[in-house]
């Protein structure tokens, strides 16, 4: 295995780690409810269809990975014939472009079940505040919902750029017809997601005040400059000065993606040290 | 009330000591998640672990091809053989997708793929940067693959309306070259006084529609698909540029995995023969899988040679070719040795 075989191994591995540990994480809010939320436990028979079905397209855009870094190097490809370890290292930001957009779907499911229960972790009063101000209620919820349309919607379009082949390419233009850019779909369904995601949370500002955390705004910052990122460097007539102009971007939107991994990666190991700590606490109990 | 208030603002973990007897504690719910979780990754550690042995464990194992699938000439014997001759020697064939030889060449190098196909532009310009690979051979040749594309008003043997569409570092700019060079106008593409429009190759019969190209050198499909559209006209004999196919790997996998890429190179022997024995049965078939219409291929598929060859001879000459083209581009200082892309033992030799 190469390294960047290996690096593709992995980067994948974090997908489903994180993949897994929402879905687990949704799952047991869906069959064993939450305190916090009053519980709503085996009332949700829609919601755990859903679940199961995002699960499963989630986990088949992990196979878009390889297909988004090859699509880099080839776009570089029309500027410049850039040396081996320049290729990898775009390579590799690529790659934790991909990831990071994937592993925000994975966290995304458990913020939107979260939410629908009037539960923001970052924010325990969420439910209280939030019903302390109606308009700005009723605006979270219409700005939610639009992010989740978008979610569902980005969620086919990875699943497209996992399977599609480059063969229908061929076919569409047999046919007469244009082929199609799913990358570059995404990328623009991707900008509109994060877009609202900024609305969601100036909007959580209005309702929150100074508890809403300053890290998610640049979380989904960061996701809007990757959306930008693969909108512009998929779009299908790419020129030379596309090229370039991806060569600029593509450093900084690989450290966004960095960032946003890190964040989701970080949920997770706090996760996992309070259940230890709690575990630790009931065992000297 | 006032106790439910209390209780959300603390944390969700300082909260689950403090919840309801007989309903599951949020310590309990934020547990199972990460018992769960240790089991699937254990899964997947042990799922990992055995697929790998049992991959070992056979013959050859598994290579990935970077193969651009687009492109009928290069994946007709894969297309009909449906990867049989390779699985009935052991090898697990992945495939990676790709656009052109430059990008196979480049997936190869790299390290996304163990085995690629590219023509000679290329190579000779991974010989200039001493870029690890080795050559094992060729599977095709043709001198009708590639074409120009041009208004039908043109005369042959002019140069091109410009912009002229081309896939920059591949025969697409290196056939045009050796037109120019044909007809005594290189000067154009040397001192760069010709309009190019640097693109990949399914982009080129839309920019040829939409008219940000007025021409383009392109290979097959593209340049017959390019050809259906009115008021242009392909041709496939002004260029008189030959063109081989080369299987590469990097030196690290041919010596560690010797058997693997044995048994790939007879699976492609064996490829080609089939495609041999039964022409016109795999025509239809190759025509079927890319939705073209019937005898869409005729003009082309004779003119394709499938066989495997290994002659260090025609390596040097065709690549050597290509290396004076990339230097007069300015792509290379100077005209490099090839010898180090050949082995000194090929892993199959011509029967």
């Amino acid at each position: 295995m190469s390294f960047l075989q290996l690096t593709i191994y992995t980067l994948k591995c974090v997908c489903y780690l994180t993949l897994a540990f929402y879905f687990i994480k949704v799952m047991a809010f869906l069959l064993r409810g939450h305190p916090a939320a009053r519980s709503h436990r085996l009332r949700e028979a829609m919601a755990t269809a859903y679940t199961l079905v995002a699960v499963v397209l989630i986990s088949l855009s992990t196979e878009a990975i390889l297909p988004f870094i090859q699509n880099v190097l080839e776009t570089v490809d029309l500027v410049h014939t850039p040396p081996t370890y320049m290729r990898i290292s775009l390579a590799l930001c690529a790659g934790l472009v991909c990831t990071a957009f994937i592993c925000n779907f994975s966290r995304s499911l458990w913020t939107l079940k979260s939410l629908d229960h009037g539960i923001f972790e970052p924010v325990p009063e969420w439910a209280d505040l939030s019903e302390s101000r109606p308009r700005q209620l009723r605006l979270e919820f219409a700005v939610r919902t639009i992010a989740a349309l978008l979610f569902i919607a980005l969620e086919f379009d990875l699943k497209k750029i996992a399977t599609a082949s480059l063969t229908e390419d061929v076919i569409d233009l047999a046919r007469g017809g244009t082929p199609q850019n799913y990358l570059s779909q995404a990328g623009g369904r991707g900008l509109l997601l994060y877009f609202f995601l900024v609305v969601w949370w100036l909007v959580g500002l209005a309702i929150a005040k100074k508890q809403m955390p300053k890290k998610l705004l640049w979380f989904y910052l960061a996701g809007l400059f990757n959306s930008f990122f693969v909108f512009l460097y998929s779009s299908r007539t790419t020129n030379t000065d596309h090229a370039m102009l991806l060569l600029l971007i593509v450093a900084v939107a690989a450290i966004g993606a960095l960032y946003m991994i890190l964040y989701v990666l970080s949920d997770i190991a706090k996760t996992v040290v309070h259940s230890l700590n709690r575990w630790r606490l009931n065992q000297n109990a | 009330m006032a106790r439910n208030t209390r209780n959300l603002r603390r944390t969700p973990f300082q909260n689950s000591a403090q919840t309801l007897k007989g309903r599951a504690t949020l310590g309990q719910i934020v547990r199972l998640p990460v018992i769960l979780l240790v089991f699937l990754i254990a899964g997947a550690v042990l799922t990992g672990c055995t697929d790998r042995t049992a991959r070992e464990s056979r013959a050859a194992g598994k290579l990935t091809l970077a193969l651009p699938v687009a492109d009928w000439w290069t994946a007709a014997p894969f297309i009909v053989s449906q990867k049989a001759p390779f699985k009935e020697r052991g090898l697990e064939l992945a495939t990676l997708e790709v656009n052109s030889g430059l990008a196979s060449k480049n997936a190869v190098v790299a390290g996304t793929a163990d085995i690629g196909i590219s023509a000679a532009a290329p190579l000779a310009l991974a010989a200039a940067s001493g870029e690890e690979l080795v050559i094992l051979g060729t599977y095709l040749h043709s001198p009708t693959v590639i074409g120009i594309v041009r208004p039908s008003e043109e005369v042959v043997g002019s140069v091109p309306s410009e912009p002229i569409a081309v896939v920059p570092s591949t025969i697409s700019e290196f056939a045009l070259y050796h037109y120019l060079a044909r007809i005594g106008k290189q000067h154009l593409l040397e001192q760069g006084q010709i309009r190019q429009l640097q693109l990949k190759p399914p982009d080129i019969p839309t920019a040829l529609r939409n008219g940000s190209a007025k021409s383009a050198v392109i290979w097959e499909p593209f340049l017959s698909l390019s050809e259906e559209q009115p008021r242009l006209k392909a041709d496939r004999t002004e260029l008189k540029y030959d063109v081989s196919l080369y299987i590469i790997t990097r030196p690290s996998i041919l010596a560690n995995r010797p058997e693997a890429v044995r048994a790939f190179l007879e699976g492609i022997d064996i490829a080609c023969r089939r495609l041999n024995e039964k022409p016109e049965e795999s025509r239809l078939q190759v025509e079927r899988h890319f939705g073209f219409s019937k005898n869409f291929l005729s003009p082309t598929w004779s003119s394709v040679e499938y066989r495997y060859l290994f002659s260090k001879d025609s390596l040097r000459s065709e690549i050597s070719r290509d290396a004076e083209i990339a230097k007069k581009l300015g792509y290379i200082k100077a005209v490099p040795s090839i010898d180090y892309l050949l082995p000194q033992n090929p892993p199959l030799l011509q029967n």
